[in-house]
């Protein structure tokens, strides 16, 4: 069928599902959640493979397919992640907490982050996309871009103490 | 410092392993939405070919060439009608039809006569591609995008029409209708196209305001309550300008607030093509930095102006006048948000009187009212 190439899109689903996989697990953390984003990411892909003229883009559309659609279920379902409300190890006293321990907690809550605010995190810190790329794969300015991004660390040092080592300062944040 | 929390994102991530998709079961996924969203929302090649048909009328009854070629100027230039005639600067466009209300793409214009016929005009020629309310027409468009769209009210139910200027392309929604809705802003329970940003256009139909891939068909419900055709005002790169009872709400949804213009009650508005500016129509220019909510001054002595289109990320389209009485000569200013100086471009319109009666601007719809 002209225009929608399925060896083309198997080619690119077979060389780029392990890496949109693992940024969708962790948007919603949650591994058979994260399978159900990537596929429907990728059904919606396919759909519009035929406008995707220069397929080096196939990427950049799956991933905004991914984070928008992810926003999109935890807004229309109402998901949240149950996390535990135990209070977090003291952050401020140095050695107290190793780094397994550390990163439990800082896993769980990113978790607990909004959606939005997440997935403008694992964007930034994890695709290493700058603000402007981040925004378009949100769908949003780069001005929501920042203030989510600087909304989501503040919750996170909230949560776990204001350690350098472990959080970037807003204010120290790279804005490409 | 952001070591530790990539450390964490990728330690997490690799932990754990993804079969491979099944690609033919997404393959057929993908066909069935393809077969589904045609019989939803007539796309394409359908459409087309009705068009197609549509023009030829004329030509049957003995009439002219149907698809009169013209050369369109750029299109993000000040622009007004009169008559057939679109002014560009200093080019005309002879639409050869009476231009009652007309919106701009890059593309070209898109435009609707005194019937209520609407005329797509690019440089592939002018050709019928619908209809909309003759005495109330509204048609909407993305100045930095290729789609335009309005209400085809000449069905059983009201119908949402959108054209793309870049493919000649129509789609076609009226599942979400009824035949006992309004056409007005103001009407209770209105089927009303509120704006079109890129490829998704915001409409208010049975499910409230909704926003429509125009691509995929898929529908995201932005407000279920929606009333009335003033629940959303504009839109621009995701960002929605929303009537709140406070003044205007811009954020992704409306329970997201990127700024919140207090007092700001304009029922038209526009973002420019970045977003990051926000005009509403008022007495005087009022125009905000969207990223910080903050009014933008203009250095502009009228004693009526308000802008209404923008030409760029910086550059304000305004109508003005010394005085705000409908006797008043009317004009056309350029002004730069970012120095605040402001420029006459048209100063031959007449007064406001003569204007609403006689002239069209690319607002969509008739001065007015």
């Amino acid at each position: 069928m002209a225009g929608r190439d399925r060896s083309d899109f198997a080619e690119f689903v077979t060389a780029r599902s392990p890496a949109l996989h693992r940024a969708a697990y962790l948007m919603v953390g949650d591994v058979s959640l994260a399978q159900d984003l990537v596929q429907e990411a990728l059904t919606k892909t396919y759909v519009a493979w035929p406008r995707l003229r220069d397929k080096r883009n196939a990427e950049a559309y799956t991933r905004k397919a991914i984070t928008t659609t992810a926003i999109s279920w935890f807004r229309r379902k109402g998901w949240s992640h149950e996390i535990s409300s135990d209070a977090p190890p003291d952050a401020g006293a140095p050695g107290h907490a190793d780094k397994v321990a550390q990163s439990a907690w800082l896993w769980e809550a990113l978790q607990e982050l909004p959606v939005r605010q997440r997935a403008a995190i694992v964007l930034r810190y994890y695709e290493d996309l700058t603000e402007a790329q981040t925004a378009d794969a949100m769908g949003c300015a780069v001005g929501t871009v920042k203030s989510q991004v600087s909304a989501g660390l503040s919750k996170l040092r909230e949560r776990l103490g204001d350690d350098p080592d472990l959080l970037p300062l807003t204010d120290l944040v790279v804005n490409r | 410092m952001t070591e530790r929390l990539k450390q964490l994102l990728h330690e997490r991530s690799d932990a754990v392993d993804f079969a491979m998709p099944d690609i033919d079961a997404l393959t057929r996924a993908g066909e069935r939405r393809i077969r589904r969203r045609g019989a939803a929302l007539v796309a394409g090649g359908l459409a087309a070919a009705a068009v197609t048909a549509t023009v030829l009328v004329p030509q049957l009854r003995g009439g002219a060439d149907p698809v009169q070629v013209v050369d369109v100027p750029a299109t993000d230039a000040v622009s007004w009608a009169k008559g057939d005639v679109i002014h560009v600067g200093n080019q005309t466009v002879d639409v050869g039809h009476e231009i009652w209300a007309y919106s701009r793409t890059t593309r070209g214009y898109v435009v609707a006569d005194r019937d209520g016929t609407v005329w797509s005009v690019t440089d592939s020629g002018i050709k019928n591609v619908g209809t909309v309310s003759a005495k109330h027409p509204r048609i909407v468009a993305d100045t930095d995008g290729t789609l335009a769209g309005w209400v085809d009210p000449s069905g059983d139910s009201p119908a949402f029409v959108v054209l793309d200027q870049a493919t000649g392309d129509v789609v076609r929604e009226d599942g979400e209708t009824s035949p006992d809705m309004g056409e007005l802003a103001d009407e209770e329970n209105p089927a009303y196209i509120y704006a079109i940003d890129g490829r998704t256009a915001y409409w208010r139909d049975a499910r409230g305001a909704v926003a429509v891939d125009v691509d995929s068909g898929e529908v995201r419900v932005v407000n279920a309550r929606a009333r009335n055709g003033f629940d959303i005002i504009a839109a621009e790169d995701d960002l929605v300008a929303f009537s709140r009872q406070r003044g205007t709400q811009i954020g992704q949804g409306p329970d997201d607030v990127v700024a919140m213009l207090r007092e700001v009650y304009g029922s038209m508005g526009a973002f420019s093509p970045d977003a990051r500016f926000y005009t509403a129509d008022a007495d005087e220019p009022q125009v905000y930095d969207v990223s910080t909510g903050t009014r933008v001054e203009l250095d502009l002595d009228r004693g009526f102006a308000t802008g209404y289109e923008w030409l760029d990320s910086e550059t304000l389209v305004v109508l003005a006048a010394a005085e705000a009485e409908n006797t008043s000569e009317a004009e056309l200013l350029t002004c730069s948000v970012t120095t605040g100086e402001c420029t006459p471009v048209a100063a031959d319109l007449g007064t406001f009187d003569d204007m609403v009666e006689s002239v069209a601007l690319p607002v969509g719809e008739r001065l007015g009212g």
